[in-house]
């Protein structure tokens, strides 16, 4: 077995794409930097929204019930990147797609079937896209 | 093209931590935070089954609609993220998704999380797609 022991990863014709093999037949690639999200956290919006564990993620603003904006400590490189949400047991989450920006995008989580908005005790989310 | 062979990346300040350079040259990710610790597509229908995974050891009934994902390699705490969609449904076709699906983790352990699916009342769904990410332990 072998191992590489560095620091930082960086494409050598393009500093910002590796590819690695990674397909079951052991002949396709795909790319790390498109292959990793950027950004991640869990958070208790009945804690004063405290983030639990996060990454990449500057802080979570109180935008009403149900309502919350994730704050990203670096940049997305556009807002064409994609989230994922979810929410409490019952619950269902979604993006707020007319706040997505490079620095930030909204989430709402909705309480089971009837769809009213509600704060989540286990609030979820993620994003995978170009970092600026 | 250069062309790097090695079966196993670590960090050399940090074992857990590697930086990556970002699609726009301007930032840094860190590789072991970006990847997913562990993934499942399974079914509820018949019988709960996984139909592909990765790092789960086994999925466990709790009761209709409720399922226990279990870890292989367990996170470091159970303040990891996740997405978990679910159908409610024990139909396939695309249309069965609507907003009035609910679907949520009803816990976290380093060791496994619980799924509800909930469309009124909790229900067995033939799709179920989660992951989580966080720290590994």
């Amino acid at each position: 077995m072998s191992t590489l022991r560095t620091n930082a990863l960086e494409g050598v014709d393009a500093k910002n794409s590796i590819t690695i093999v990674a397909g079951a037949g052991n002949v396709n690639t795909t790319n790390v930097q498109q292959g990793l999200v950027k950004q991640w956290k869990q958070f208790d919006a009945g804690d004063s929204n405290a983030i639990r564990d996060s990454f990449n993620t500057a802080s979570i603003t109180d935008e009403g019930t149900g309502e919350f904006m994730v704050v990203l400590t670096s940049n997305m490189a556009n807002s064409s990147y994609c989230v994922h949400v979810t929410g409490s047991t019952n619950m269902s989450g979604c993006i707020d797609s007319d706040t997505v920006a490079t620095s930030q995008y909204g989430t709402e989580y909705d309480e089971d079937s009837n769809g009213n908005p509600a704060d989540p005790n286990n609030g979820m989310s993620s994003a995978s896209g170009d970092l600026a | 093209m250069a062309t790097l062979k090695t079966n196993t990346l670590t960090g050399t300040s940090t074992a857990g931590s590697i930086a990556v350079t970002g699609e726009g040259n301007s930032t840094t990710t860190n590789l072991q935070q970006g990847l997913c610790k562990c993934w499942v597509n399974y079914t509820c229908i018949s019988t709960t089954a996984e139909r592909d995974s990765f790092n789960v050891s086994s999925l466990t009934d709790i009761t209709t609609g409720q399922t226990t994902v279990n870890i292989n390699n367990n996170m470091a705490n159970d303040d990891y993220s996740g997405y978990y969609y679910t159908n409610t449904d024990s139909n396939t076709a695309y249309t069965n998704f609507a907003n009035t699906h609910a679907g949520g983790f009803g816990s976290f352990e380093t060791g496994l999380f619980k799924h509800n699916s909930y469309s009124s009342t909790d229900v067995d769904a033939f799709q179920n797609l989660s992951g989580i990410f966080g720290d590994l332990a």
